[in-house]
């Protein structure tokens, strides 16, 4: 070996040492944190200050949304001097994983905008806080919406405030219906099929329909089980997936697929949904409302109609729903009575009306007996457009239901992973690709839960 | 090369004879980890230490913050979309290497011939690969869309056949739609990297086998091969790596479906993460994922072409 390999090395050897040193430290330092922030941490001691600020997140990203949301919240805060609402968007997709990130390093926000799976999921591992007071106070001043309180009550207490809420119609082509020569939009199982059947061909599909493994199908599929009474979970908490009414509901949605939706069913989206809409190639769907702002832009927006979802004839009406609420965090305990007053304020019929209609008309509907008569909510263009549309929403609103929250008092916490995991869609996707029988399709499911959900 | 000659010059032969080479391998050695520091440092904050942080969380319940040992990799290797996203992940990543390394090699050879408007074409090669994934998905998503894609539109105008094909929506089609999609993007891309292999070829050598008489094949088996060869060996692992890991464009255009045929490893832990919300089996996953592209390397690092001569 040569005195210029052994100079050479000399540097290398070092620098390697170094290198793998460093690493190894690197390693035992980030598991040692990691472990650190396995405990919990302590509650960040808090600045003493006059001002007390509220951080508020929701999940809106649209811009014009969030600057509805920071309107409502500058016109608060000007009201309210000892009070300071900030908002923090954090969009849906990471809405959890920024939550449980936040939540382990101890600084959630003081408030969030939610659903009832996630607030569930944020209540079964002891982050939120009852908030009776603030649903007591705004339910005695302008009464809540029954249907929309049931997913907030459990465990002897209620975990969320609504805030407004979001359900199905079945939007219709009107002259497409006429061309059918069907008379009336379906009111039952059997006239939605039929005049959905009759509305396909000619390029044209009766029902835009998906059988894909996503939030979509979900939604759509729950709908029509809330038709048969079937339940994703029985009132003892087990999964009840697999009944004679799962597959009475899984044999409709099969027959509808098969015979009105187009053949991209089992790979639709909320994109091609509603391009297929657009488009002129659908001639029906069900669900939420506000792709008709889309529609308006067309031609055809004179072309469509909505009425209640149909039922199975002797069924139980009703169609899916979405309250969405407030929830408040351990660590905001202090400022209940500022959230309480924020809450409050949201919530007074004209400011709601005004809210909801601005931010997103048609999609997100008032949920108080109070502000659902209030000017500012039907004077607005959009939701003035569409009037019939919206008084049809607010009608069927009281019938909503949701996946796991049927029973009052009912208690799934896995409700939330459900709802995540896509796991109903994939059942539907799996017997319209794989042709499954609805009974085969029903006991796939069952196992397929309970395995998803590691309930076996 | 050090000599003494340069020691000289420098005034180094002036140094008391222990001290010289001493001082020289201190300084050499501490001004060598001086400059590695950063690049060191850098590595130590967003690898080494993110890694270390998910290897933690895969001992972790989430939710709970609760140690749980192996559970979480129990959890991931007993559940059976496991073993079907190791498949799909094997096959993905080999069919795209197959058609992306043959096709990359048929355009750069073509590109390395001498034609009218040889340089515009190269600058159009690119396009696919600036167009970004989410665009890509989209544009693909439709035009692929068995209800109003221009594809199906050609296919049933043409007579190849009498229904729309779901190119994305059944099973057979899903996971080769989605390959040739990704090589569409990545193909021109490999067909750049040979051609400027090719072009660092010395002219010299066709010159010598063409005195010789060496035909097309000869010439490209004796000369041009081993020249890609050696730079194949090192873009293979890093195409290997890279596409094995992909994830946005398989999950923009199918989403892992349908009936899971395209559910790769990398959306198998994004399910665990964002879908079951389930964070301790998604990183049991990750490490999981991590251990098998590790042997991978290790292994491929024994090839002869990695070792010094």
């Amino acid at each position: 070996m040569s005195s210029f390999d052994s100079a050479e090395r000399q540097p290398r050897s070092l620098s390697r040492r170094a290198v793998v040193g460093a690493a190894a430290g690197g390693v035992a330092t980030a598991l040692g944190l990691r472990a650190a922030n396995a405990a919990p941490l302590s509650a960040p001691t808090l600045l003493r200050q006059e001002t007390t600020e509220i951080r508020f997140w929701h999940q809106e990203v649209v811009p014009k949304r969030v600057e509805v949301f920071q309107k409502f919240i500058d016109a608060f805060n000007a009201e309210n001097s000892g009070i300071r609402v900030v908002q923090e968007s954090q969009g849906w997709d990471t809405a959890f994983s920024k939550l449980v990130s936040a939540l382990t390093a101890g600084n959630p926000p003081d408030v969030m905008l939610s659903l009832p799976a996630l607030t569930m999921t944020m209540q079964s591992r002891g982050d939120i806080i009852p908030v009776d007071d603030i649903v007591e106070s705004v339910n005695s001043q302008y009464q809540f919406v029954e249907s929309q309180l049931t997913p907030f009550k459990y465990q002897d207490a209620t975990w969320g405030v609504p805030m407004w809420g979001m359900t199905f119609l079945l939007h219709y082509r009107t002259d497409l219906l006429e061309e059918a020569g069907v008379e009336n939009p379906p009111a039952t199982w059997a006239e939605w099929l039929d005049a959905s059947t009759k509305m396909t061909g000619n390029g044209k599909y009766g029902i835009i329909l998906p059988a894909n493994k996503n939030l979509f199908t979900t939604e759509n599929f729950y709908s029509v089980m809330i038709n048969t009474d079937a339940r994703i979970y029985g009132p003892d908490g087990k999964i009840a997936f697999n009944s004679p009414e799962t597959v009475e509901a899984l044999t409709f949605y099969k027959d509808m697929v098969k015979a009105a939706a187009p053949p991209d069913a089992p790979s639709l989206d909320w994109g091609t949904w509603e391009q297929a809409l657009l488009r002129g190639i659908g001639a029906s769907t069900n669900g939420f409302s506000s792709w008709r702002q889309a529609m308006d832009e067309t031609d055809l927006k004179d072309n469509w109609s909505a009425v209640a979802q149909p039922v199975k004839e002797g069924g139980k009406p009703g169609q899916i729903h979405y309250p969405n609420n407030f929830m408040v965090f351990k660590q905001a305990e202090e400022k209940i009575e500022a959230i309480a007053r924020f809450t409050e304020y949201m919530h007074q019929p004209e400011v709601n009306g005004e809210w909801l209609a601005t931010m997103e008309p048609t999609l997100y509907l008032p949920i108080t007996e109070t502000s659902q008569q209030s000017d500012s909510f039907w004077s607005n263009p959009v939701i003035a457009a569409h009037r019939a549309m919206v008084e049809k929403q607010l009608e069927v609103l009281p019938r909503g239901q949701l996946y796991g929250f049927e029973d009052p008092g009912a208690y799934n916490p896995t409700v939330g992973e459900f709802e995540g995991s896509g796991v109903l869609g994939e059942i539907v996707q799996r017997m319209v690709i794989e042709d499954l029988s609805p009974q085969d399709a029903a006991d796939f499911g069952q196992t397929r839960i309970e395995e998803v959900l590691q309930l076996q | 090369m050090v000599s003494t000659t340069d020691a000289s010059e420098i005034g180094l032969d002036r140094l008391p004879p222990e001290a010289g080479p001493v001082v020289g391998k201190d300084r050499g050695a501490s001004t060598g980890f001086l400059l590695s520091l950063p690049a060191t440092l850098l590595i130590l904050v967003v690898i080494v230490f993110p890694f270390a942080y998910v290897a933690g969380m895969s001992l972790y319940n989430e939710a709970t913050g609760e140690f749980v040992g192996t559970a979480n990799f129990r959890r991931v290797l007993s559940s059976t979309d496991f073993l079907p996203s190791v498949r799909v992940s094997l096959v993905w990543t080999i069919s795209n290497l197959v058609i992306q390394t043959v096709c990359g090699l048929a355009l750069g050879l073509f590109l390395n011939q001498r034609f009218r408007g040889r340089d515009a074409a190269r600058t159009l090669f690119l396009v696919p690969f600036v167009v970004p994934t989410a665009v890509v998905a989209l544009m693909f998503s439709w035009m692929v869309n068995s209800t109003f894609g221009v594809f199906n539109h050609l296919i049933l105008t043409s007579g190849l056949s009498d229904t729309p094909i779901n190119f994305l929506g059944d099973p057979r089609f899903a996971l080769p739609t989605v390959v040739l999609i990704n090589c569409w993007r990545w193909i021109p891309l490999v067909a750049l990297i040979i051609f400027s292999i090719l072009q660092g070829i010395p002219r010299s050598e066709y010159e010598a086998a063409r005195v010789e008489g060496a035909g097309h094949w000869a010439t490209f088996r004796f000369i041009t091969f081993p020249y890609l060869g050696r730079s194949m060996t090192a873009i293979g692992l890093l195409g290997t790596l890279l596409t094995f890991n992909i994830f946005d464009l398989i999950w923009l255009l199918t989403a892992g479906g349908p009936v899971n045929r395209t559910k790769s490893l990398p959306v198998l832990i994004y399910e665990f993460a964002f879908g079951l919300q389930n964070l301790g089996a998604a990183a049991a996953a990750s490490v999981l994922m991590f251990l098998m592209l590790l042997v991978f390397t290790l292994l491929y690092f024994q090839r002869r072409d990695f070792k010094v001569e």
